[in-house]
């Protein structure tokens, strides 16, 4: 059985005629310490997948199982505590403090993770270590986003989900945040789930699920990863 | 022309809309407009209600400008009188106080015989007929006394003076606008003492001992009662200043008037400063709309003039609907209260003033230039620029980081939050002055109570050493005979009367005390000591000095009553006593004057035994008993309209507090729910939110409530200031434990109102609040 499994996952937002239905019948796998990538168009589903794998969001119908535990079946209380020591999130628009440093960004998480990394050595792996004292105003995007990828790491999740990372970001910067994510999931043997709509991104993931309308259209395994150098953007 | 029509359509509907979508806060604006201007017009309302209602009622019963009070006037006094330079009319007659011992032991009424059919202070008829000169058995009866006792029209009243008996027939209830209140001391009493009318024929053989004196418009009072006191010196002249029921009743209209200028302007600012940041954060979030309105090629005025109806809409509704809740109800309860002490036949609802259309007016053009400044910002930039979305404000180092070693304790929370309120200085700033306006609010509102009540106690209790007061009549006996029969650990005598007190070109009706020489039962001295009284001069009260201006030193002349002859005096010292315009004198500087012996009109007695009570009751010449702690409970209940009036405030205070804190925080909540959204995806439990959202919110309570503690005491000075009444002096007292208290209520009320908004965390959707700006 796969690590994280979607079984018959569908979620519908609204109801009657004007019910949505932006995951319908989700069922896919993904092995653990996979870099997976749910590739897409605007629409497809994508985020409404991640979310649920996040618990940031209730199925409608279906399963989710996460190792163990049946996501599906968690209560708020369980899915707070789920997403605080099993999983780490990264967002397009980074989603950090604008108040605090880098560094105190990267301790919110260690305030509430119990096996959470020193935030100082995070930053220096993402490579910030000159930049811990800058408030997020002060950093370009893509140190923002290693800010945001550090603060997901410190807590040591099983678990990094990854929304349009590189959305925000030009090539270059973008290129140095995917090469960190596949780093991640190399050296920490962290899963890790991407969500993009650029296809070329596609090549990076060990595993790659298209998506299409909320419905899984294609999930396969890629045996060669290309490196994040050989992509073209 | 049809698509300039279809474009104004969709920007109402837009306007109603965004009305409905951040609905909670136009709700906010209309109620802080709504209290803004519902506390000035209830209070604006008040005192025009009492003095449009009062001045009638003295206008329409022709009340008297003077009462000029002597022993006997003859008809060459009145005529002389009438031909003063100033003088409208006159009318004579005899006044005095009468038993009516079919009634009760101590029942009293007032008489007045007039000479001819009243054409001055003219009873106000309420039931029966008027009296008619021939009718010499007929009485007009205060309407109030009447129905204490139960008496009607054709019954007997039997009234004794000196010995002298009359059986009267009352023909007539009336009021009377020389008795709006009718109390023999501190309260009214309808069933023990009131008024009545008669005709003089029916007296014959009493004296005209008041003549009442009106003025021609445009006189100059002050010249003519210098005029009629030098044309008539032996009498004591009292004005509508100094007459007890008259004064009384507009010293209520001058503190209704005072506070008016004070607390509501203060409300009235805060709700204006309010509206600012709520405005301004309200036309921040429309920078899109406002950037796609441009871009759709819609004019700067047009654009202008819809963002001028957000400020304009709410904030006309909810001023107007203030001012007219404010006049129509506030007043009405307030004089309600009112009237339990004070007659007055019929109330009258002022107009709306122009000042309080001008406060309504004040409020709207505010909120409009408020948003039209904040608008100015948007209006400046260009239509892309607007579309972009506005990058979040910078974090920053805050002062505090300085302290390394302070900062360094901190918790990591702690640190946050500090930081959150440095970066929202502006929001968090409103928000501590909403709390430091509340606990300044309540401070001075219970403040004012407490000293209110400590002045008063501090006369009854402190400056007031006996234990029982017997009034006596003009029958009492020698102080000596007193001392020697009645039990009780001390008897002193007290010999009261009303004494015309000259200085400069100033005169007033004054009552001037004599006590015994080594009296210990009145604690004149500092700090309710004793105090010896002067041996030669004479000594005044407080108020006295206070409303006068006379102090140490200076030289004064009483006249008394039924005197030709100035008494000079020079005023040896002021007493710190709290109640009462009153001149002290010794036994020994009294009988130097050799106007007669010194008569009791009161007893004091300490610790009297119930023998003693028993055998004063059974004396003829004791007219009532005074007990020193329901004299205070007595006097609080007269002041209990102006302490509604801080309850009101302490309301007011509450409900600005309300608006302010939930305002407030529901801006700070909207605007952080990105933040508070990244917490709840990082993993923190909704308890431990809220938990930051407490703390943070208790820090900012416990700085805004203590900036509020001095700005409290200050304001309760300057009310105090403004209520003082004629009668007394009040105190400023401000306790720590008022302090603790009112800062207690405004932390407990604002962490209420954070914990209600703290529940919202649980709505808070994370996949929504966290989507990408679009």
């Amino acid at each position: 059985m796969s690590y994280i499994t979607f079984e018959q996952v569908s979620k519908v937002y609204g109801a009657g005629e004007s019910a949505v239905r932006a995951a319908d019948q989700v069922s896919f796998g993904i092995e653990q310490g996979e870099l997976c990538v749910v590739l897409g168009p605007s629409g497809a589903g994508k985020t409404t997948v991640l979310n649920l794998l996040g618990g940031m969001d209730k199925a409608t119908s279906g399963v989710i199982r996460v190792g163990d535990k049946t996501i599906t079946d968690m209560r708020s209380p369980q899915l707070t505590d789920y997403r605080r020591l099993d999983v780490g999130f990264v967002f397009q628009f980074y989603n950090l403090m604008p108040n605090l440093t880098a560094l105190e960004n990267v301790e919110l998480a260690r305030q509430v993770s119990p096996r959470a990394l020193e935030p100082a050595d995070v930053l220096t792996q993402v490579g910030l270590e000159h930049r811990l004292d800058n408030f997020p105003a002060q950093l370009s995007g893509g140190e923002q986003q290693r800010v945001s990828i550090a603060r997901a790491l410190c807590k040591n999740p099983a678990l990094l989900l990854c929304d349009e990372p590189t959305g925000a970001l030009d090539s270059k910067t973008g290129a140095q945040v995917l090469e960190l994510l596949t780093r991640v999931s190399r050296e920490y043997h962290t899963t890790v789930v991407i969500i993009t709509h650029n296809a070329n991104v596609a090549s990076l993931g060990n595993r790659v699920i298209r998506m299409r309308s909320g419905e899984v259209v294609e999930n396969t395994v890629n045996e060669h990863p290309v490196k994040v150098g050989d992509i073209a953007w | 022309m049809v698509r300039s029509l279809h474009g104004k359509a969709a920007l109402t509907r837009k306007l109603f809309r965004d009305m409905h979508r951040s609905a909670m806060q136009f709700v906010a604006i209309v109620l802080l407009c709504a209290l803004g201007t519902w506390v000035f017009s209830g209070l604006e309302g008040t005192w025009r209600m009492l003095e449009l209602s009062s001045e009638t009622y003295f206008a329409q019963t022709n009340l008297s400008d003077f009462w000029v009070s002597l022993p006997s006037a003859t008809k060459a006094d009145i005529d002389n009188l009438k031909n003063q330079e100033g003088v409208l009319d006159v009318q004579s007659r005899f006044s005095a106080e009468f038993d009516a011992p079919d009634l009760g032991e101590d029942v009293s009424l007032q008489v007045h015989a007039y000479q001819g059919e009243p054409r001055i202070n003219v009873p106000m008829l309420r039931e029966g007929e008027a009296l008619r000169g021939e009718d010499l058995r007929g009485l007009l009866l205060d309407a109030e006394f009447a129905r204490a006792n139960q008496l009607t029209i054709g019954s007997d009243i039997k009234l004794r003076l000196n010995g002298l008996q009359t059986t009267f027939t009352v023909r007539g209830l009336v009021l009377s606008s020389e008795q709006v209140i009718t109390a023999k001391d501190v309260m009214p009493d309808p069933a023990q003492y009131g008024y009545a009318i008669i005709n003089k024929a029916a007296l014959e053989t009493m004296p005209i001992n008041e003549v009442l004196v009106t003025l021609a418009a445009g006189a100059d009072a002050g010249a003519v009662q210098a005029g009629v006191q030098a044309l008539l010196p032996q009498a004591l002249v009292i004005t509508q200043q100094t007459h007890a029921s008259t004064q009384r009743m507009r010293s209520e209209v001058v503190m209704f008037r005072n506070m008016t200028y004070v607390f509501p302007v203060l409300a009235f600012a805060v709700a204006a400063m309010i509206v600012l940041t709520t405005l301004t954060r309200m036309i921040e979030n429309q920078r899109t709309q406002i950037g796609t309105l441009k871009a759709l090629g819609y004019g700067p005025n047009r654009i202008r003039m819809h963002y001028v109806n957000y400020a304009f809409v709410p904030s006309l509704a909810g001023a107007l609907l203030g001012q007219l809740v404010g006049h129509y109800t506030l007043p009405d309860m307030l004089y309600a209260m009112e009237v339990s002490h004070y007659i007055i036949p019929e109330k009258i609802r002022p107009p709306i003033s122009y000042i309080e259309w001008g406060m309504t007016a004040l409020m709207v053009l505010l909120s409009v230039f408020i948003c039209l400044y904040a608008y100015r910002k948007a209006e400046r930039e260009e239509a892309a620029s607007l579309l972009r979305p506005k990058p979040p404000k910078a974090g920053s180092r805050v002062l505090l980081e300085r302290w390394k070693a302070l900062w360094g304790r901190l918790s990591f929370n702690t640190k946050m939050i500090v930081r959150g309120v440095a970066r929202n200085k502006g929001r968090t700033a409103v928000a501590m002055v909403g709390l430091l306006c509340c606990n300044m609010l309540i401070i001075c509102a219970m403040a004012l109570q407490d000293s209110i009540e400590v002045s008063v106690a501090d006369y009854y209790h402190g400056t007031v050493g006996y234990d029982l007061r017997a009034d006596l009549d003009p029958n009492a006996g020698t102080l000596l005979s007193y001392q020697n029969r009645v039990d009780a650990t001390r008897v002193e005598g007290v010999m009261e009367q009303r004494v015309s007190l000259r200085y400069g070109q100033e005169s007033r009706a004054v009552v001037m005390t004599v006590l015994d020489d080594n009296q210990q039962l009145m604690r004149l001295g500092q700090d309710h000591t004793l105090a010896a009284l002067p041996r030669e001069g004479i000594a005044i009260s407080l108020k006295l000095a206070e409303v006068t201006g006379l102090a140490a030193g200076d030289a004064v002349e009483i006249w008394l009553a039924g005197d030709d002859r100035a008494l000079p005096f020079t005023i040896e010292t002021v007493y710190p006593v709290r109640i009462g315009q009153t001149i002290y004198m010794s036994t020994a500087v009294w009988e130097n004057l050799r106007k007669g012996a010194f008569t009791p009109t009161g007893l004091l007695l300490k610790e009297p035994t119930p023998l003693a009570r028993h055998q004063l009751s059974e004396a003829s010449e004791v007219t009532a008993f005074k007990n020193p702690k329901e004299q205070f409970a007595l006097t609080l209940s007269v002041l209990d309209s102006t302490t509604a009036v801080f309850s009101l405030m302490y309301a007011a205070a509450l409900g600005l507090a309300f608006v302010i804190c939930y305002n407030m925080g529901l801006i700070n909540f909207t605007e952080r729910t990105r933040d508070y959204a990244t917490l709840k995806v990082l993993g923190y439990h909704q308890k431990e939110i809220r938990g930051l959202m407490m703390w943070e919110n208790n820090i900012v309570t416990l700085i805004g409530a203590g900036l509020g503690i001095a700005p409290g005491i200050l304001l309760t000075h300057v009310v105090l200031v403004a209520v003082q009444s004629e009668n007394n002096v009040f105190v400023p007292y401000v306790s720590l434990q008022t302090i603790a208290l009112a800062t207690a209520i405004t932390a407990v009320f604002s962490v209420m109102i954070e914990w209600m908004l703290t529940r919202k965390v649980r709505g808070i959707n994370m996949v929504e609040a966290l989507k990408s700006v679009e």
